[in-house]
């Protein structure tokens, strides 16, 4: 088989890549410490739009890129602008409502209040895996987007 | 075998194991960090995709209805992740169903811990190929080796062409090493044309 005549190159590959550019021991150890958010209390608001992943423009850089997320009867529209090396976020609760919203990473967050017509602003987010907590006063458990990378 | 045992440490995540979470993650982040850097990411974007790949398999880990399809299922999120990135990033994201083309990313430095000058060729030599070849390339020298199937998701290909795919990729593969390779005897030896 020809396959097999390419075997020694694959396994030569294999070497070269393990050496030249192995997975940092960061990223290995970030991936690990990912499970403490298994048992976060929450409700989840997935992401079901994303503009880089639907407009196909191949200058997505022009254009703030917007996110919609929903779950459980709530919609979270962000938009996210480049501010930098950071990012500003601004968003809208639907149904409009006041909480109390919340912009997680990995080594910290960000609040800030959704005012009643539910829309919220929240800068200085670095560029990272990020997810949104929204606390209505009415609800039991918060409502959690998906991760994102911003 | 494996596989049974992969839904085997995924089920037990599901039940609080941190382990064999750890597990989980020494199996198949590797794969994940290919299919990143397969697409020519920079180490800080591959990273962002890393991360967000695994949150997004904690955020579903108890609703995975496939748990033996586990490595597909984050080869595929981290597919979409990287596309996402380089449409941001505003590279050049062409036919995504027919398959994968894109500009070229910048040349990298990690040939520098290479110590060998066939070594240095490979390396080399997998950066002029085709995005998809690289991924493909990238994703089948992974320790563990993985599926088929993880492959097939991690390019979004089906797993019948994988294999033809992968004759094609590593021809292309080693006719650039055999450029290479003749540029270095011609220099040792003074020759050339």
């Amino acid at each position: 088989m020809a396959e097999a005549m390419f075997e020694p190159l694959l396994h030569e590959l294999r070497d070269v890549v393990d050496k030249a550019d192995p997975i940092p021991d960061h990223v290995l150890a970030a991936a690990k410490a990912a499970f403490i958010w298994h048992t976060i209390d929450a409700e989840l608001a997935e992401l079901v739009s994303d503009s880089l992943a639907t407009s196909g423009a191949v200058r997505a850089t022009d254009a703030a890129r917007l996110l919609t997320f929903e779950g459980h009867g709530v919609e979270v529209e962000v938009e996210v602008a480049e501010t930098g090396a950071t990012r500003r976020l601004t968003g809208q609760l639907v149904p409009a409502a006041a909480a109390r919203v919340t912009v997680r990473w990995a080594g910290g967050a960000t609040e800030a209040d959704a005012d009643e017509f539910g829309r919220f602003a929240v800068s200085d987010v670095p560029a990272a895996s990020v997810r949104i907590e929204v606390h209505r006063p009415a609800d039991t458990r918060p409502i959690v987007t998906s991760w994102v990378s911003i | 075998m494996p596989q049974r045992e992969t839904a085997e440490l995924l089920v037990a995540a599901r039940a609080g194991d941190s382990d064999a979470w750890d597990e989980l993650v020494e199996r198949y982040a590797r794969l994940v960090w290919a299919v990143a850097r397969g697409f020519a990411l920079s180490m800080a974007d591959a990273a962002d995709v890393s991360q967000t790949t695994w949150l997004r398999l904690v955020e579903h880990l108890d609703e995975l209805r496939e748990p033996e399809h586990v490595g597909g299922w984050l080869a595929t999120t981290a597919r979409r992740e990287c596309l996402r990135i380089l449409r941001r990033n505003g590279r050049e994201v062409v036919g995504l169903d027919a398959g994968i083309e894109i500009e070229a990313g910048e040349p990298t430095p990690e040939a520098v811990v290479l110590d060998t000058e066939r070594d240095r060729i490979l390396w080399l030599s997998l950066g002029e190929i085709s995005q998809r070849c690289q991924v493909l390339l990238r994703a089948l020298a992974t320790v563990p080796p993985p599926s088929y199937q993880d492959i097939s998701a991690a390019l979004g290909m089906p797993v019948g062409s994988i294999g033809p795919t992968r004759a094609r990729c590593l021809d292309h593969l080693k006719r650039r090493v055999e450029v290479h390779s003749g540029r270095e005897t011609e220099q040792q030896t003074g020759g050339g044309a």
